[in-house]
């Protein structure tokens, strides 16, 4: 097996979310990041786009990624989810989701991302302020959105309006939802309860919870095994990863060895989903296999920080990794120094 | 400039240019690297504070690179970055050449040569221009040089003056009248000018030998008249023997000083120590009259020269680079000892401009968390600071809370986990988000919040007899129980979840505990005695007789607390109110009494 390589940029904005477009032939060399944390205000004499926005990047191995367009967004951006090869969602902290499209000329020189639909403040509270859209997820049939103000939003792809808008009897911020089956949708709200909702009548409503034990901890991500659908990636704020299997709620998995901190993202290798990799808020990358239950081989921040060229090998930065994503031949991530690492051959040994 | 969007980020505007933005990124990693570097052994240390030095500079010059490709975009305001940061670089190299490379038998100007002919190479570009346009030419010989190449003698002066003698004499090589005497005796003479070699074990007198030797061959020459057939000729040599008759000539072909300095200092004291370089700064300053009002490039230049620290690291704070330079040097020449620490306070001169750094870059927004890395190399002192700026981070919502929380956390920084938490309890709590003010309030260990959040959901139950909390209560956990109010109103949740089931005889008496405890908020105890009340009626429950008693018992005290509050007779309301609480509370004292009467009863 070739070595791996870590190759470091950095791009001028902290992102919150990174993914690969998928492309039909491999390798994927482009990939979108939305930002984070950018002030609003502009500053006076720069021309470049400025507050916060999702960027469209064209990767070379072994060169700062080229950026190739550069759309303006509003609030953070809380999720960015690739629905083909050129259309994604793209949801933000001010309540609002986005449906946009990457275009290209024949030349592939000039590339611009149009918005096809969007639907603005559907996650508000009361008095009208907008509320943080925390996550969504998408089934065949259309998208179900979660919030800070509590509330799951059905919509469907071609409606410009929401279908329909439930309150979480719980009464806490909802942070993460997915899809289980056609039938039914899973939540995690910020206090570490999870709950099942049966979505068939189009109208959600819970079904019952998760008998999760986890105390004032926010669940950050939950994540269907791809190969086992039945089994449910759960990572919390504390820095657990439970694995619920839906045939069987009573005994989850709680794996051993655990990030110290928020574990932020959980991504299956898309070709062998027995391997996984997971990011965390004190800067780890980490590679899973499961063949051997644990954790394979652990990258802490330091060995990540390997840069090909000027400044070698630096300290770890502690910073938070906040986002990763995983195609066959490379693994992408974004921490809050402004960097993205792209790590070539992720499977091979370090 | 608009005024309103500079108040923020006046202090590190020019590192918030987008290119600028990786210099700040990419310097953190250098900087958190040198910071560990203090537990090396001296001979490392040296070699790290010069590696680290390079590896600065380096992005420095990424950074112009970068700019200088944006600079289509608003072209005068990247043209003043690139300016800042050349301007941060040429010192910053000049600093690292008299502080941090090692210099064998302190013979520096070819340290000093280094640096002239790499920051300017005007001179080098047109000889190669000059070398590859005779290349291609070569089929028009012996057309005479000078007339073709009108720049071709000053350009072998210029580069005489920056000790580029290599290419001065391919140059004069190259020239029409190269196969005459007095040309191939100059380039016999700058072929073998004597360089001296670091590296080589020559020492200083040898080399010092050998080019007082070589130096009066070419005067001898020179006073021979052998060049005086070429006047342009005879100028070089006398460059290179160091005549002061043609100091005008070297004054036209340095543009500053310091390039004229070190121009004269080549052909006269080849060998001269960095401490002697500050006799023959101020002369060449007056020459170029720059002494009275030196620009900020000058005056951190001379000060460098002069190995005046505390002036340089002055000069270097006045850079318009938000102290980016300043913060990173300082930081470099403490690390590497060139600064002594003050033994009476044990003051570090680069604390403050690290602090000062990571407080900008926390003020700046987009750069907090990078900026609370500064501060906390600085220890206590960083602490303090990161105490009173953390909690002005603006918490748009619970994503940047978190991250602002789990530094403080890792930190130890009580007050502001505290601050954090509260003003999100707060937040939540005005959208009428009580769950979430709740949970925020725990984590915060905010008592009075807490306890006061805990009064809403007891008393909408008053009103409702509905407890929204019911599946909250299991993920509030062991921390909820510093306040009495929370942990009253987690079991009085868990009293509705045992009613629910139906089990009764544990609800009831985890509901007398409480009122043994005296946990039950006055408030609450009328709609406390009625769920005691629903609880007696249904045949589920069994009482024993202690419970009764200790019922009774609370009803009493209950009823008389109220009586001894003093009633104006005049008082409608509270009057209404006691006759109320009478018509309520008298059947639930009838039920007790019935009822332990009936467990009086002999079996």
């Amino acid at each position: 097996m070739e070595a791996k390589t870590v190759m470091c940029s950095y791009l001028s904005r902290k992102m919150s979310k990174v993914r690969w477009q998928p492309d039909n032939d491999l390798p994927c060399s482009k990939f979108l990041t939305g930002s984070w944390g950018e002030p609003s205000e502009r500053l006076p004499n720069i021309e470049e786009v400025q507050g916060n926005a999702v960027q469209l990047w064209k990767y070379v191995p072994n060169m700062d990624p080229i950026p190739l367009y550069t759309m303006e967004h509003s609030g953070d951006v809380t999720e960015l989810k690739f629905l083909d090869t050129e259309t994604f969602l793209v949801s933000s902290s001010h309540g609002s989701l986005q449906l946009g499209q990457i275009e290209n000329d024949k030349d592939e020189t000039f590339y611009n991302i149009k918005s096809l639909n969007s639907w603005s403040n559907i996650h508000s509270y009361k008095n009208g302020t907008h509320s943080s859209l925390t996550s969504f997820a998408r089934s065949k049939n259309g998208v179900v959105t979660v919030g800070d103000d509590g509330k799951l939003v059905v919509i469907a792809l071609d409606s410009p309006t929401p279908l329909c808008s439930i309150e979480d009897s719980f009464n806490s911020s909802l942070k993460c939802v997915s899809f289980i089956d056609h039938k039914s949708v899973i939540t995690g709200n910020s206090l570490g309860n999870l709950k099942v909702w049966d979505v068939t009548s189009g109208k959600p409503h819970s079904v019952f919870n998760l008998p999760s034990t986890l105390k004032l901890v926010s669940i950050n991500f939950i994540q269907q095994k791809p190969s086992q659908q039945h089994l449910l990636f759960v990572g919390s704020d504390d820095g657990s990863i439970t694995v619920w299997d839906m045939r069987n709620t009573e005994n989850p998995i709680i794996l051993n060895t655990a990030h110290n901190e928020s574990v932020s993202e959980l991504q299956f290798h898309p070709e062998n989903p027995n391997h996984f990799f997971t990011c965390s808020s004190l800067g780890e990358l980490w590679h899973w296999d499961m063949k051997q239950d644990s954790s394979l081989q652990q990258w802490r921040g330091d060995t990540l920080n390997e840069r090909l060229s000027v400044t070698a090998l630096a300290e770890p930065l502690y910073l938070p990794l906040n986002s990763l994503d995983v195609v066959a031949e490379s693994v992408i991530t974004t921490c809050d120094n402004e960097a993205t690492y792209i790590i070539s051959k992720p499977l091979s040994m370090l | 400039m608009d005024r309103g969007s500079s108040t923020r980020s006046k202090k590190v505007l020019t590192l918030l240019h987008p290119v600028t933005r990786t210099l700040v990124s990419e310097s953190t990693n250098i900087f958190l690297s040198v910071q560990e570097i203090n537990q090396l052994n001296s001979f490392e240390l040296v070699q790290e504070i010069l590696n680290s030095s390079k590896k600065y500079r380096c992005i420095i010059r990424e950074c112009i690179q970068r700019l200088e490709l944006s600079s289509q975009r608003n072209a005068d305001y990247v043209s003043s970055l690139c300016d800042v940061f050349y301007t941060t670089e040429l010192c910053w190299h000049l600093c690292e050449i008299l502080y941090f490379e090692p210099v064998s038998g302190d013979v520096i100007l070819p340290l000093l040569k280094r640096w002239i002919q790499f920051h300017f190479v005007n001179y080098e570009s047109v000889a190669v221009k000059i070398l590859k346009y005779q290349d291609s030419e070569e089929a028009s010989t012996n057309v005479d040089t000078e007339s073709l190449v009108p720049d071709y003698w000053s350009t072998v002066f210029g580069l005489l003056c920056q000790g580029n003698s290599r290419l001065a004499c391919k140059l004069v090589e190259l020239h029409s009248k190269a196969n005459t005497t007095a040309f191939s005796r100059a380039i016999k003479f700058l072929k073998y000018i004597p360089e001296f070699d670091e590296l080589d074990a020559q020492s200083v007198r040898e080399f010092e030998h050998s080019w007082q030797n070589w130096r009066s061959k070419v005067n001898a020459d020179v006073d021979a008249g052998t060049f005086s057939g070429d006047k342009n000729l005879e100028t070089a040599m006398k460059i290179l023997c160091g005549d002061s008759t043609v100091d005008k000539v070297i004054r036209k072909h340095c543009v500053s000083w310091y390039q004229y300095l070190i121009a004269k200092l080549l052909y006269t004291q080849p060998t001269i120590k960095s401490s002697q370089l500050e006799h023959y700064v101020a002369d060449s300053m007056k020459l170029y009259k720059v002494s009275d009002k030196p620009e900020l490039l000058s005056v951190v230049l001379k000060s460098l020269l002069q190995k005046d620290l505390h002036e340089s690291i002055k000069g270097f704070i006045s850079m318009n680079d938000s102290c980016w330079c300043a913060t990173h040097l300082t930081n470099l020449l403490q690390v590497g000892q060139f600064i002594p620490v003050n033994i009476h306070s044990n003051e570090r001169l680069d604390k403050k401009l690290i602090i000062g750094y990571g407080r900008a870059l926390i003020q700046s927004e987009v750069f907090w968390e990078i900026g609370v890395l500064y501060l906390r190399s600085c220890k206590q002192e960083g602490f303090e600071v990161l105490k009173t700026v953390l909690p002005e981070i603006q918490l748009e919502n619970d994503y940047v809370a978190k991250k602002v929380l789990q530094i403080a956390n890792e930190n130890n920084l009580f007050s502001v986990i505290q601050s954090v938490c509260t003003k999100r309890s707060e937040k939540y709590f005005e959208l009428g988000r009580h769950v979430d003010a709740l949970a925020w309030a725990i984590k915060g260990k905010n008592h009075d919040l807490a306890s006061s959040l805990a009064d809403i959901f007891l008393k909408k139950y008053v009103e409702t007899q509905e407890m929204t909390l019911l599946e909250v209560v299991d993920h509030l956990g062991a921390k909820a129980l510093f306040v009495d109010r929370l942990v009253f109103l987690t079991k009085f949740v868990q009293f509705c979840n045992k009613k629910t089931k139906k089990e009764f005889t544990e609800g009831l008496s985890m509901l007398i505990d409480l009122l043994v405890n005296n946990m039950v908020p006055n408030y609450f105890k009328l709609t406390y005695f009625m769920e005691i009340s629903t609880l007696l009626t249904s045949s589920l429950t069994e009482a024993n007789k202690t419970d009764l008693v200790q019922i009774l018992h609370s009803i009493e005290d209950y009823s008389n607390e109220f009586e001894a509050v003093p009633h104006n007779e005049d008082d409608k309301i509270s009057k209404q109110k006691y006759e109320e609480l009478l018509r309520k509370i008298n059947p639930l004292r009838k039920q007790v009494i019935s009822k332990l009467a009936l467990a009086s009863l002999p079996a």
